[in-house]
């Protein structure tokens, strides 16, 4: 088979992985080397998906041993399969890498004969790139759970990024959807290199030697091909962040591939809004210092798909705005909507030496259009500003939005906090989609 | 400082710059627009011109150097290469307020002409931020080309980060748009200005690459989730002429 028909099966076959960043490693270039890698993640193109293009994505074969539901490779499937050569995926890298189409390797695989076997080709490819050509680039390589500890190991000082897909959020359904993996190796091989990389930043005798892992792990869930909760998604996503210390948890809306009795029909859509939400819950996780249970709570476990989760937050807490800008900590200003972390540090700058006015937001970074019903500036709010979070929703979300939602509140109106029973809204438009099917 | 009525203009070269940055603070009055060669068409009003005095020019660098924070020196240069149309004007405060502070300029951003260099240069670093994945090289013998049209003086900014990722080649990279030549070789960067598009006899190996990379962007791309829209605004289609993908 030549490379270019391999070029198409396998890295169609590896799109569904969703991880495309670079990021996190200081640069590392060395004379005589070729390559480096940069802090900010680098896009080098955009598929007309619009998703980013920034590493050479590639599974090394589709040949796999396993039968996941999900898993278009999987191996009842009648598809075209196809192995690389680890010296091909190296020189495809190379010549991609010289004329700046990657940032660097994206090397996932599915299982060939078996765990070690498929880990052991991998590292071969990797000390290709690394020791023949002097590749100091980005790599990304996926740890294939229940291989042997002392080949993750290996793999973990030859790649820049490694990531463990944890597959489905619960144990139960990773049981039924994929019953040729094991829940618990899953969870190895990311515990195995969060205690390595403790391990090599405490010991000061292995702080200057090789890196292990150097831009950390993340790893990825399929949304909606079983049947849990936001709420639990959010929280498996934080005791994550926190328990092993990912870089990043990716969220990838099931796309049905297979005829499966136990997955969503053929037909259905992928829940790319759900998706979204989960992202921008992700980001309140990371950077806006909200926990899961602010987000969303047991008796509310569903992101309302009308509003995002920080403006959600925020009229369901509108006793505590406006904020006034002029004097609002820098934690409090970042849970006002239509303000991130730059243009808050922004307002911090600038009211340093300068009293602000509401019309100077704008020109810092703030999105007037939602933070306009949060904000005060020196005690003068927004002219008009209704003190009614329900006002706020209407004027946040379009005009058929909002009837839609009013219509299908089944609240009393004195409950004027709970605002929308948007869950049942939901609950009810599924319904009469099942019923139109 | 003074703010006076009058229009000054110079020839637009930093040194330029510089000399009526020495003549504003000498007479401690600052111009109310200051014109280049560019902008001094679109203006009607008689202008008093400013002869590039590299001596002096030299003189204030020093001075400025001297006197201000490493930073605030960067910021004033930066922001003397950034397109912002009153510039010039925005600097002028800026060297006064660092003059007058020890603390970093960008702390300033409540004064409007902090806040329009600081905007301004952020389009130029975000410019240059892109050019470093949507440029594209291709072989000519053992030199690697590639031409661009950035909207921002971008090149001088961008060599830099391909000196460093192929510190073991020779690279060019035409800017169109400033006719600016910039020549990386084993890591030390040069510049031609004024420069004619260079032309090569191109080898039909590159097509072979160039297949193979838009077959994978075919390959990687999810049709279940097709956003066009979503395409456009993460890459405008004024960097596409330049990339293969797009062919």
């Amino acid at each position: 088979m030549d490379l270019s028909r391999k070029i198409e099966i396998l890295a169609e076959s590896a799109k569904y992985d969703v991880s495309c960043s670079s990021s996190g490693v200081m640069n590392n270039t060395r004379k005589g080397s070729i390559g480096s890698t940069a802090t900010a993640g680098i896009c080098h193109s955009f598929t007309s998906d619009g998703r980013c293009v920034s590493l050479l994505k590639l599974l090394f074969t589709n040949a796999c041993i396993f039968d996941c539901h999900y898993c278009i490779n999987r191996k009842s499937n009648a598809i075209p399969r196809a192995t690389f050569t680890p010296q091909e995926v190296a020189d495809l890298t190379m010549d991609f890498y010289m004329r700046n189409y990657i940032e660097g390797l994206f090397l996932s695989s599915a299982i060939i004969k078996n765990v070690d076997y498929t880990s052991e080709l991998l590292i071969k490819t990797l000390k290709i790139l690394r020791y023949e050509k002097a590749f100091k680039g980005y790599i990304h390589v996926k740890a294939i759970p229940g291989a042997d500890e002392k080949l993750i190991e290996e793999l973990g000082f030859l790649a820049d990024r490694m990531s463990v897909n944890v597959e489905l959020p619960s144990r139960e359904s990773l049981k039924l959807l994929a019953p040729d993996k094991d829940p618990l190796a899953l969870y190895k091989p990311m515990k195995q290199i969060t205690h390595k990389k403790k391990e090599m930043a405490q010991v000061p005798a292995l702080r200057n030697s090789a890196a292990f892992v150097p831009a950390g792990q993340s790893t990825q869930m399929i949304i909606g091909a079983s049947p849990e909760s936001d709420h639990s998604i959010v929280k498996i996503a934080e005791k994550l962040y926190q328990q092993y210390e990912l870089k990043r948890v990716y969220y990838s809306a099931y796309i049905p591939v297979n005829h499966d009795s136990l997955l969503p029909a053929i037909t259905t859509d992928p829940p790319l809004l759900r998706e979204h939400r989960l992202y921008q819950a992700d980001w309140l996780l990371r950077f806006y210092r909200f926990s899961a249970d602010e987000i969303l709570s047991e008796d509310k476990p569903n992101f309302n798909l009308y509003l995002d989760p920080k403006a959600n937050w925020a009229v369901q807490h509108y006793e505590q705005f406006p904020v006034d800008v002029q004097s609002a900590s820098y934690e409090q200003l970042l849970r006002i909507p239509g303000i991130g972390p730059k243009s808050a540090q922004n307002i911090l700058k600038a009211r340093k030496y300068y009293q602000l006015h509401l019309s100077d937001l704008k020109k810092l970074g703030v999105v007037i259009k939602r933070a306009q019903y949060f904000v005060s500036c020196n005690g003068i709010t927004q002219p008009g500003l209704v003190n009614d979070p329900e006002w706020v929703i209407s004027s946040l979300i379009s005009s058929k939005q909002y009837e839609t939602l009013k219509k299908a509140n089944s609240q009393p109106l004195h409950e004027q906090l709970s605002l929308f029973d948007v869950e049942r809204f939901e609950t009810i438009k599924r319904k009469e989609a099942r019923h139109a099917h | 400082m003074e703010k006076t009525t009058e229009i000054w203009e110079y020839d637009g070269t930093y040194y330029g710059f510089l000399t009526l940055v020495y003549f504003a603070f000498k007479k401690r009055q600052f111009p109310e627009v200051i014109l280049t060669q560019e902008t001094a068409v679109e203006n009607l009003f008689f202008s008093h011109w400013i002869n590039t005095d590299e001596a002096l020019a030299k003189k204030m660098q020093q001075r400025l150097t001297q006197r201000l924070r490493k930073e605030n020196t960067q910021f004033i240069l930066d922001g003397f290469y950034c397109s912002l149309k009153e510039k010039d004007r925005c600097l002028l405060d800026a060297i006064q307020i660092s003059l007058n502070t020890d603390d970093l300029i960008i702390n300033h951003l409540g004064h409007p002409s902090i806040l329009a260099l600081h905007n301004s240069l952020k389009a130029l670093f975000s410019e240059v931020h892109q050019f470093t994945g949507f440029v594209r090289f291709e072989y000519v013998g053992t030199l690697l080309y590639s031409k661009i049209a950035p909207k921002h003086f971008s090149l001088p900014y961008l060599c830099p980060h391909f000196a460093q990722r192929y510190s073991r080649e020779t690279l060019m990279i035409y800017d169109e748009t400033h006719r600016l030549l910039g020549i990386i070789e084993k890591g030390q960067i040069r510049f031609i200005e004024d420069c004619e598009v260079p032309t090569f006899n191109k080898e039909n190996s590159e097509q072979a690459v160039q297949e193979n990379w838009r077959k994978f962007l075919q390959a990687a791309t999810i049709k279940e989730r097709k956003n066009e829209q979503a395409q456009l605004s993460h890459l405008p289609k004024r960097y596409r002429n330049h990339m293969i993908d797009f062919y």
